[in-house]
């Protein structure tokens, strides 16, 4: 049985880059191991081991496009929603590496 | 004059067509209608100035016999299709000032068409919900009871149809969030197969499911619709190449010998109507059987995995780095935990800190494959039903729309809410939802065969 | 010699595995319209796609997917006709959507190998894993403002072939030898231009050791991003007396990713990357898998261009050319090219000593690029064949040469215009001949006395009488005649 606990909660906050206070983690981890649980009872279920998994409905062979260039210069446009653009460039607080 | 709002799309169209108004007069009767009716909050933006300039054009082009297939005609487009120009928000704080540089192939279609723009309809948070709540601009009215919720997560367009604000309306579906505020608001809904319409500036929730479809006062209003919807786009790489029909014209109200199946595990609930409509069908000619749908009940887990995994990643790029709005941080990943916490709402984000689980290794391998697999089989009982019957019918969402209150309490995440719509996303078959809250399922590709049946389950009062 | 660290408590050996990435050359970016060329203004080669936008979808170029599977072919690797794309999960500046779309569960390309040579001269056999194709990520820069980093997205979303190595690799050497390997494949079949300074190709190392004898892999330190053939070398060769010193030492180190620092000789850790990150890899459901057919891959394998390995062989069996010879001139696409344009229909013998001595010296003194070389192959082998119809001397051929280099004129032209033309006219040399016997009685009556060695003094002097212009192998034969008499 998956075990989800506070502290693994609080990780996966971090991975999609929220915060979660300690108490919302706490009872979110409670229920989500509940939930995991349930589900998990549901895929006990053997049929499943007969069939592939279905990733999408789409039944078309995935389209190749030409390599030509159509789309570009439209730097203005690129930025036009950004807070903050200098030069040309999108700028966010330093990276470190 | 009347008033130009009672019309619907289809006879809105042949008006225009014999002049007996304009497009400047149709719209501006909407706009009047939506301002009266503003306090529903079906709208997050409205585009009067732009829908005026529209029309002016389109009663131009139609003065010189250019007439498109929707020439005139006034729409609300939910807020998760770009417009280039426009704001588009997903209800969202996060794009709350965000102005698409591009537009989506769907709604393109529908200004070649000739259709006019009349604002931006309210939708639960990146379409995640069922009753319009999780909106950041706040709940959406249902026109017919103002207490209550129009359903979601189209419920702006839902309600904007219902309360005559539009003579239709786009909306997406990934869980059943056209046909459920259809059902709620009494209007007409559909949702294409998968891959009919172009996914292409629809603003993604979960890939795999989201689809994008209309909601109307009538059957033929949607058909018409969608019709300029659909067809291949090379934007789109899960976008048919299949043939598009003119679904309108193939509303004959016949259907006589068509096989119609009734799933047993769609009929838990049923409404005051139920059997009336049966009969109804029978009368019309149809041959009637059960059929034996048994993953049903599985849909929703099926779902809740799925839709989650997916949704954490379609809402990565949301970090104000590039558009939307921005909070500050000395680091950068400061910056995208201030800008995500306060950008997102509860609902969205724990479905995001959920959704990390099931593509985390362990929760891909114990979860998400199975939940895959589980999806198979729920396609399989179509692809049984199919073998036996022409079309599936149930009711849409068998419960009466819950209050507003009700539902910031937790209502619809209620057991009966979505079971009948889940599996026809899962599968990605055509279904839609009549005026009266019932609704038909088709096979892969034959919507049309869907919106002819469903035209004539609407005649059913 | 075998490379081996002699460690106070035994020898040990080095485990390593290289992971390369390639900038695929295409018109326009893997998954967008947007242009794939280097540089630019910034944010100039972007699509909304490539800066993430909302509602913006993937579409595969086709380009790519050929430009992976000749690399494939030029791995002997397997091609896989049912290949996946998938979202690789993280957070970064310069990764707009929040995800890559690579490949791991499905490369379009499976296992093969490349022979490289080793430290002692042989040959070893290093197995590749895989070949997967993926999206770049934008550029990120930090020197323009103290507290900010500007992002550019002109190289986000360009190809990349990522090609794994097994860890097969046991000495720099063959590290070395397995990247130019590597260039040399890609530059010929044109699918990446293999330049690691710009960038455009990457390399990724796993470095481990063990104790000779030991069959079993220990944990490995991947250091990032080296970007060139001598930093790799350095790289792996720094980073496994690391370990074996902490090793001996008795400490513990991490399974961590380093940056290498060529200016200090060391590696570093990346703070940054320091949580092993789950990447939480899924199926991409904006894109359909990629199916191809038996006859797709057979026409991508039917033209493609001759490889080094196979050039190499034909040079020697067809040309005559050594071992040597053939393997320096398929070395790089540029030079063989060049030679095989000089060479057609000529000696290949000659040419090649041509290409590979005046011309090279040449090319490296002025630190010019082959293909840039202002000698043409074309006028090369006109020199060649002016030697060979014996219109000039060895000799001058050189000194034509270096007007050639200069000028870029060609040879026949030089000749006539500096009168270099080498004399065959026996009357003429004839009368050259005699002047000179005529000038030296003495040394004429000291031959003729037997002392055989001045003939050579004498020819000495009808070549500088005639400028270097005269057939040296006929004024000996004139002048033969004439002591004869």
């Amino acid at each position: 049985m998956t075990k989800i606990d506070k502290d693994t909660i609080k990780e996966m906050a971090f991975w999609v880059r929220v915060r979660i206070p300690d108490e919302e983690a706490e009872v979110m981890a409670k229920e989500f191991t509940e939930t995991l649980s349930w589900i998990g009872e549901r895929l006990k279920n053997p049929e499943i081991q007969t069939v592939p998994p279905m990733v999408t409905p789409f039944d078309e062979q995935i389209p190749l496009r030409q390599d030509i260039v159509t789309e570009g210069h439209q730097t203005a446009a690129v930025l036009s929603n950004a807070t903050d653009a200098t030069d040309e460039f999108f700028s966010v607080p330093k990276m470190v590496e | 004059m009347t008033d130009l709002t009672e019309l619907t799309l289809t006879d809105a169209l042949k008006g225009l067509k014999e002049k007996k108004f304009s497009s400047v007069e149709l719209t501006k009767a909407y706009l009047g209608k939506m301002e009266e009716l503003r306090r529903l909050n079906a709208y997050i933006t409205e585009t009067p100035e732009k829908a005026l300039q529209m029309a002016e054009e389109s009663d131009n082009r139609r003065a010189k016999g250019e007439a498109g297939k929707l020439e005139g005609i006034p729409l609300g487009i939910k807020d998760m299709f770009c417009t280039k120009g426009t704001k588009t928000t997903a209800a969202s704080r996060i794009l709350s000032n965000f102005i698409p540089p591009f537009e989506a192939t769907t709604t393109q279609r529908l200004w070649d068409a000739g259709a006019v723009l009349l604002g931006k309809t309210n939708t639960d948070e990146f379409a995640m919900g069922s009753s319009t709540i999780t909106s950041y601009y706040g709940v959406t009215h249902n026109p017919h009871d103002e207490n209550k919720v129009p359903g979601g997560s189209s419920g702006g367009s839902a309600a904007a149809v219902a309360a005559h604000m539009c003579a239709g309306a786009t909306g997406t579906e990934t869980g059943g969030s056209i046909r459920h505020p259809a059902s709620f608001c009494k209007v007409s809904g559909f949702k294409p197969t998968y891959g009919r319409c172009s996914r292409y500036g629809v603003i993604a929730y979960a890939s795999s499911l989201d689809e994008p479809g209309v909601l109307a006062r009538s059957v033929e209003d949607c058909a018409r619709m969608i019709e300029v919807m659909a067809g291949h786009d090379p934007k789109d790489s899960t976008s048919s190449h299949r043939e598009v029909p003119e679904f309108h014209k193939m509303l004959d109200k016949n259907i006589k010998g068509m096989k119609i199946g009734i799933p047993k595990e769609y009929q838990e609930l049923l409404p005051a109507n139920w059997e009336k409509a049966v009969q109804f069908l029978k009368d019309e000619g149809a041959v009637l059987m059960d059929v034996d749908m048994p993953h049903t009940e599985e849909a929703g887990m099926v779902y809740y995995v799925i839709s989650q995994g997916e949704a954490t990643t379609n809402l990565a790029r949301y970090d104000g780095a590039r558009y939307g709005v921005r909070e500050n941080g000395e680091t950068l990943d400061e910056m995208y935990m201030n800008t995500r916490m306060k950008g997102f709402g509860q609902e969205v984000r724990n479905r995001m800190i959920l959704g990390t689980f099931f593509t985390s290794a362990k929760g891909y391998h114990d979860y998400f494959v199975p939940a895959q697999k589980m999806r198979s089989l729920i396609k399989q009982d179509f692809d049984k039903a199919f073998e036996k019957v022409d079309v599936l019918f149930s009711p849409a969402v068998p419960i009466e729309p819950f209050t507003i209150e009700e539902a910031k309490h937790g209502a619809a995440k209620g057991r009966f809410n979505d079971n009948y719509l889940m599996p026809s996303c899962l599968t990605g078959v055509p279904a839609g939802c009549a005026n009266n809250g019932l609704q038909v399922i088709g096979r892969m590709w034959d919507d049309a065969t869907v919106l002819k049946v469903l035209d004539v389950v609407e005649m059913c009062k | 010699m075998t490379y081996r660290i002699e460690g106070k408590t035994g020898t040990w050996e080095l485990v390593c595995g290289l992971e390369v990435h390639c900038e695929i050359i295409s018109n326009s970016k893997v998954f967008s319209g947007a242009s794939a060329e280097f540089g630019g203004e910034p944010n100039d080669h972007v699509a909304f796609l490539d800066a993430g936008f909302p509602g913006q979808l993937p579409v595969l170029n086709e380009k790519c997917v050929e430009q992976c599977i000749k690399t494939g072919f030029g791995l002997n690797a397997k091609i896989n006709k049912h290949s996946v794309f998938d979202r690789k999960n993280y957070f970064y500046g310069d990764l707009p959507t929040g995800y890559q779309i690579t490949q791991l569960f499905y490369p379009i390309v499976g296992e093969g190998y490349l022979d490289v040579t080793n430290e002692d001269g042989g040959i070893s056999r290093i197995g590749i894993e895989r070949l997967h194709l993926e999206q770049d990520a934008g550029k990120s820069i930090h020197d323009m403002h103290p507290t900010r980093s500007y992002l550019d997205f002109n190289r986000a979303g360009v190809g990349l072939m990522e090609i794994v190595s097994k860890p097969d690799v046991r000495s720099p050497e063959e590290a070395g030898d397995y990247l130019r390997k590597l260039r040399s494949i890609v530059r010929y079949l044109g699918t990446c231009d293999g330049n690691m300074d710009e960038g455009s190709m990457r390399c990724d190392i796993n470095v481990s050791v063990r104790k000779v004898g030991e069959t079993e892999f220990r944990h490995r330190v991947e250091i990032k991003n080296v970007n060139s053939v001598k930093f790799v070398m350095q790289a792996i060769d720094l980073e496994a007396h690391r370990q074996v010193e902490l090793y001996e030492a008795g400490q513990t180190f991490p399974q961590e990713t380093r940056l290498f620092d060529p200016e200090n000789m060391e590696t570093r850790s990346m703070r940054s990357k320091e949580n092993a990150l789950d990447y939480r890899y899924f199926p991409d459901p904006d894109l359909p898998p990629l199916d191809i057919t038996d006859e797709y891959i057979e026409n991508i394998r039917k033209n493609l261009p001759e490889l080094p390995e196979v050039k190499k062989a034909r040079f020697m069996d067809e040309l005559g050319l050594s071992e040597y010879d053939a393997r320096i001139l398929v070395s790089d696409r540029e030079t063989a090219l060049y030679f095989e344009t000089a060479a057609k229909g000529r000696d290949a013998k000659k040419v090649a000593n041509w290409v590979m001595g005046d011309l090279f010296a040449a090319l490296n003194r002025e630190y010019i690029a082959i293909e840039n070389s202002p000698v043409s192959p074309e006028n090369l082998g006109a020199l060649v064949d002016l030697i060979t119809d014996g219109t000039i001397s060895g000799k001058i051929a050189k000194e034509v040469f270096e007007i050639m280099f200069e000028t870029k004129k060609d040879p026949a032209a030089i000749v006539e215009e500096k009168g270099l033309k080498q004399v065959s006219d026996t009357g003429a040399i004839e009368k050259m001949i005699d002047e000179i016997l005529a000038a030296n009685p003495d040394k004429v009556a000291e031959i003729k006395a037997g002392k055989d060695k001045l003939k050579g003094w004498f020819v000495g002097q009808i070549m500088k009488a005639s400028q270097g212009k005269v057939n040296p192998a006929l004024a000996n034969q004139l002048l033969e005649q004439k002591l004869k008499n």
